[in-house]
């Protein structure tokens, strides 16, 4: 193989350096590795096509430039400080959601544990009601990332199905967490949600807030 | 004794598999972006970034992607390299792992798909095409390593199809940072090493080892890596390696010049690219880290420790305090291979004892294992995480596919023995494949520091109002 390949690598060598040579190319990071990966196909490869072909491929990239530019960004927790967003005492936030297929679900996972989760600090001065009834207590976690966020796990009624709609009233000023969470071009900035679990299964719905707040 | 005649009619069906296995990676697993989903918040452990580190999110036409904090520096690779003219400076480029550590993989090789489509595909689009490549090449490598290194016709597909099946590839189509490069590139450079530069005069070896470790150098730890799996598969070659059908016409010499070449390489690679490092103002090192500190100085100083009977429970040994590494680190990263895949780590230990053909891959596999896990080592995670294991693993595959083709092609002259060995490779490959199809969840956890994250649950499934995702 040798004195073939050896000429395949000096040609391939030759190409790299022309197009440094007549300023096609002058990024040196680009030539570089390009010229690596022509020279590895050369000796990987056991016919004089493919060696070809991957001369012209890295060559052929070595010799134009082009303009892709990133997408547009967009900061979704823009404006908020630290995550965190206050709610005022006194004041109830109401988040409605539609439990779609969790029949269907129930069927085919089994019997599956109801909670509504929310995500923030002070969360020990919040009541939580479900469709209209008295407060359900609240079970707390404290997690272990850089914001030591609190999670609070309500326990939801075994039997709700189709709608829920879950009501938090701070009794003294709390804070959500800030998600976000993101569905095709929609945002969901609250961390509040449900989450239906068993073993088998986790279904988990996400609303926004309604707009009364 | 082997038969090395093909059955056409088993050679046909295993093509097919082959296939099949291809294309269900890119149908089922084209869409998912495990490492944001990972660390979404469905999953009981809460130490993750709430919504899978998205603060910033790029404006897609269909959708918003985010942008993970650890991908940002790639971006700054990616424009970088989209140019011909040269790199404005150090701004462009960030230090470390994250940074420069991915210029080649993550950097490169999607501008050079993003060139030859004339800009006309995304930056998504590009890493994807690069992630499929890397794929298809790793596949390519593993079917020409067993083809040529084992007498049977059957040992060539089953490598493919297994490291085609290995989720290393599948779980991150959609990941900007192809952080399994390195792995790749230690399984090819051993390869050509061996069955190809052994064949070459020094001159054509020194430049193929320089082109290789040249793209080494900005894969995350390839470099050192890929040298040192050379020296180690050399040694292995001529100890547990001797007189196999791997070793058909190698010689001690012949090992020499290679590792003439490879050192020779190394070095022109080290000081080539260390020039351009310069021209580019591009920063070597990163303040998180310290190689010299955790592989060289801590070590001595536990070592030493260690011998006058003093106390190391203030001290580090591989970037873990006290015995740290040798009660737990070791341990976990074992489990964290049997975990990938009991059926192919169970085989290997057997294959070790049982299968002689096999040792010298399956000693440089183990001689590797460890130094693969320096970015647990040097960031101190004490949790699983499945890249460590990738240059390993792609060799221990290798091997387990030989075994099965041993199998496959074994006691011709008895019918029944035949039969009874091909109906157990074909239930071993089925099983190993099998098994990494079997449960994704388990197979994600296994590569982000957590085995009860999204294990908790077979099946997710989200609604965002009406809109319905099954994972």
């Amino acid at each position: 193989m040798s004195s073939s390949t050896l000429r395949w690598l000096l040609g391939a060598a030759l190409g790299f350096a022309l197009l440094y040579a007549t300023g096609i190319n002058r990024n040196l990071f680009f030539l570089a590795f390009g010229l690596s990966c022509t020279a590895v196909a050369v000796v990987w490869a056991n016919s004089a096509l493919v060696r070809l072909a991957a001369a012209i491929v890295f060559l052929a990239s070595a010799a134009v430039t082009v303009s892709a530019p990133l997408p547009p960004r967009v900061d979704v927790q823009a404006g908020l400080t630290d995550g965190l967003r206050k709610l005022p005492a006194g004041v109830p936030v109401i988040f409605r959601f539609q439990l779609h297929g969790i029949e269907q679900h129930r069927a085919k996972c089994g019997p599956l544990d109801p909670y509504a989760i929310v995500v923030g600090a002070g969360l020990t001065a919040l009541d939580v009601s479900v469709n209209g009834a008295a407060p359900l207590g609240i079970g707390i976690e404290y997690a272990r990332d850089v914001n030591q966020r609190v999670t609070a796990w309500v326990r939801l009624p075994d039997d709700v199905k189709d709608a829920v709609e879950l009501k938090l009233i701070p009794r003294e000023e709390v804070a959500l967490y800030q998600g976000p969470e993101v569905s095709g071009h929609d945002v969901y900035p609250d961390a509040v949600y449900l989450m239906f679990a068993n073993t088998e299964c986790r279904v988990v719905y996400h609303v926004r807030r309604t707009p009364n707040d | 004794m082997i038969d090395a005649r093909p059955d056409r009619w088993l050679v046909r069906a295993l093509q097919l598999v082959l296939v099949l296995l291809v294309g269900w990676n890119l149908f089922a697993y084209g869409g998912v972006e495990n490492e944001q989903f990972t660390s979404r918040h469905y999953f009981p452990k809460l130490e993750v970034y709430y919504g899978g580190y998205g603060q910033e999110y790029f404006v897609y036409p269909d959708r918003l992607r985010p942008i993970h904090r650890e991908t940002e520096y790639n971006f700054r690779n990616l424009a970088a390299l989209q140019n011909n003219a040269p790199p404005p400076g150090r701004g462009d480029f960030v230090p470390g792992y994250d940074g420069a550590g991915r210029m080649f993989s993550s950097g490169f090789l999607p501008a050079v798909v993003q060139r030859l489509s004339l800009g006309s595909l995304s930056l998504h689009d590009a890493s994807f095409a690069v992630n499929v490549l890397l794929l298809l090449i790793a596949a390519g490598v593993a079917f020409q390593f067993a083809a040529r290194g084992t007498p049977d016709p059957y040992a060539r597909y089953f490598a493919a199809s297994i490291v085609v099946s290995y989720p290393i590839f599948s779980l991150m189509f959609q990941s900007l940072k192809m952080q399994y490069a390195h792995s790749v590139l230690v399984l090819l450079g051993i390869y050509l090493a061996h069955f190809v530069l052994r064949r070459a005069d020094l001159l054509t070896a020194t430049i193929a080892f320089t082109a290789l470790f040249w793209m080494g150098a900005f894969t995350g730890g390839g470099f050192v890596l890929l040298l040192l799996a050379v020296v180690v598969w050399l040694l292995a070659c001529h100890t547990v390696g001797r007189n196999t059908a791997m070793m058909a016409g190698v010689t001690l010499r012949s090992s020499g010049w290679v590792l003439v070449a490879a050192c020779a390489g190394f070095v022109i690679a080290l000081v080539s690219s260390d020039a351009v490092r310069q021209i580019y103002d591009l920063p070597r090192g990163d303040d998180s880290y310290s190689i010299q500190k955790t592989f060289f100085i801590d070590p001595l100083i536990y070592l030493k420790a260690l011998l006058l009977h003093l106390d190391r429970s203030q001290l580090l040994f591989l970037g873990f305090p006290g015995d740290q590494f040798f009660t737990r680190m070791v341990g976990l990263f074992i489990k964290s291979l049997w975990e990938l895949n009991p059926f192919i780590f169970a085989s290997a230990i057997a294959g070790f004892i049982f299968d002689r053909n096999s040792r010298a891959l399956l000693l440089t596999a183990a001689v590797l294992f460890i130094p693969s896990h320096a970015p647990e080592l040097l960031m101190g995670w004490a949790g699983p995480w499945g890249y460590g294991n990738a240059p390993s693993m792609l060799l221990v595959m290798v091997a387990f596919a030989g075994m099965l083709g041993r199998l496959m092609s074994s006691a011709p002259a008895d019918r029944r023995l035949a039969l009874a060995a091909r109906t157990a490779a074909v239930a071993l490959f089925a099983c190993s494949v099998g098994f990494f199809f079997y449960d994704r969840h388990h197979q994600v956890d296994n590569y982000y520091f957590s085995w009860d994250r999204l294990d908790a649950a077979k099946h997710i499934h989200v609604y965002h109002d009406a809109q319905y995702t099954a994972y």
